[in-house]
């Protein structure tokens, strides 16, 4: 009698101990042409201030990064007919991207601009001919470009950059540093990619839902971690459809086509904001099985999981961080 | 000495049964308190909706017309004339810190709350 007493009492104090989700300042900010939650402990310190900080800090990564902003680094670079000097922050950005297109093959291709720029899916879409495809791949080799100390040099002139798949995470990143002198604990999001850091006042894991591809409003499970940042690319919001058949944003740059390998989201968990952008991207193309192998290689420390025709996949450690609903 | 209560069982139900207590009493409370709100921001300024009533209304902003519903306790764009429809693609929203964004126009839906089962959800 006494033994189920003291379970039950020991299940109401658990029960009663289980803390409600810490409360945050949260600012919205447009930039890098998404939506930028950054979200800190409601009692720090000159919060106002930092969160400006932040802001600062992103629109400067923007005003070097971005393809669209003539007066961009990038855009210098893309003007040019060799290449150009670039700062220390487009520099590590760049060759984040060039590493990770060497080492999938080029399923993850920062020279892919005119592929953007044709399909245009952020303007509500076109649907491009082959010969206009072909005209556009001719342009997309990110072996024709190299990093000479400073300065990014590319071999024919018609190369230009579109840094989409790997700009917001090391501005993410970037972010999360910033704030982390400031504040215990915190979370930062650039549309698909969230960032997480510090202790939360009830010592519990973050917890991060996965988006269902198939019903938005749901998540499939929950992320369980520490720290770190998770990515995920997607075809369910940036597409547009044509006569019923939809074109969603990731292309393979070896086709020119949105990707259709029956992978519909990869969620891509690293310690390294940048490099998890790129990943998300180049696991989508590269499909499961590619993918897989170049987990098991170790080239690269992150965790994955994907969404498929055929259900959830995932890596070996993603399988212990990972909870489906 | 079968059946009969003994002082240590006394306080164990006891604590029990002011536990139990207290817990009704906190879900009562938080209940009325997290009452989910659609918070629509614009150009710095918010506007709050309850999700407990079933709403259809058009907002403008910096040239685009969105077409934004609440129903059965969820939000979402049902039409838009913004370049991408990333906001129309996203469907619908119910849960605490979910949002809908629409960077052309410069509008954000989120969802304020209850609470979810997460702390923020990726993609």
């Amino acid at each position: 009698m006494r033994k189920l007493l003291l379970v039950i009492l020991s299940a109401l104090l658990c029960l009663s101990s289980c803390q409600k989700r810490p409360e945050y300042i949260s600012r919205d900010i447009y930039a890098m042409s998404t939506v930028i939650s950054v979200s800190i402990p409601e009692n720090t310190k000159n919060s106002d201030a930092l969160i400006k900080k932040a802001e600062e800090l992103i629109y400067s990564l923007e005003s070097l990064l971005s393809a669209t902003d003539k007066k961009s680094e990038i855009s210098r670079f893309n003007q040019s007919s060799e290449g150009t000097k670039l700062s220390k922050d487009t520099l590590k950005v760049i060759s984040t991207a060039l590493d990770v297109a060497k080492n999938t093959n080029g399923a993850y291709d920062p020279t892919c601009l005119y592929l953007t720029e044709l399909w245009n899916i952020s303007e509500g879409g076109y649907l491009p001919t082959e010969d206009e495809l072909s005209e556009a791949l001719k342009k997309t080799d990110h072996s024709l470009l190299r990093i000479d100390k400073d300065t990014l040099k590319k071999e024919s002139t018609d190369i230009r950059i579109d840094l989409g798949g790997v700009a917001k995470g090391y501005a993410l990143e970037r972010t999360v540093e910033l704030l982390k002198k400031d504040c215990n604990f915190g979370m930062v999001s650039f549309g698909g990619n969230v960032g997480v850091w510090g202790d939360k006042p009830d010592s519990s894991k973050w917890e991060i839902g996965i988006k269902d591809p198939f019903n938005t409003n749901e998540v499939i499970g929950f992320f369980k971690v520490d720290e770190g940042y998770i990515s995920v690319s997607g075809d369910y919001e940036r597409y547009f459809e044509k006569d019923g058949v939809r074109y969603h944003h990731i292309f393979d740059p070896e086709t020119g086509h949105p990707v259709d390998n029956g992978i519909h989201s990869v969620a891509v968990y690293t310690k390294d904001g940048a490099l998890g952008d790129a990943l998300s991207t180049a696991l989508f193309v590269m499909g499961y099985e590619d993918a897989i192998e170049l987990y098991e290689s170790e080239i690269y420390d992150f965790e994955a999981l994907f969404v498929t025709d055929d259900g959830i996949f995932m890596t070996d450690g993603a399988k212990r961080l990972f909870t489906e609903k | 000495m079968r059946g009969r209560f003994k002082i240590g069982d006394i306080i164990v139900i006891s604590t029990i049964l002011i536990l139990i207590a207290a817990l009704i009493l906190c879900s009562f409370l938080s209940a009325g308190k997290n009452a989910s709100t659609l918070v629509l921001s614009q150009e710095g300024k918010k506007t709050y909706y309850p999700l407990s009533e079933d709403n259809c209304f058009t907002v403008r902003s910096k040239g685009y017309t969105l077409e934004i519903e609440i129903k059965k306790g969820s939000v979402s764009v049902i039409s838009a004339d913004c370049p991408d429809n990333t906001c129309v693609h996203t469907g619908k929203i119910s849960k605490d810190s979910q949002i809908i964004a629409c960077v052309p126009a410069g509008i954000t839906l989120t969802i304020s709350g209850e609470e979810a089962d997460y702390d923020f959800v990726a993609g």
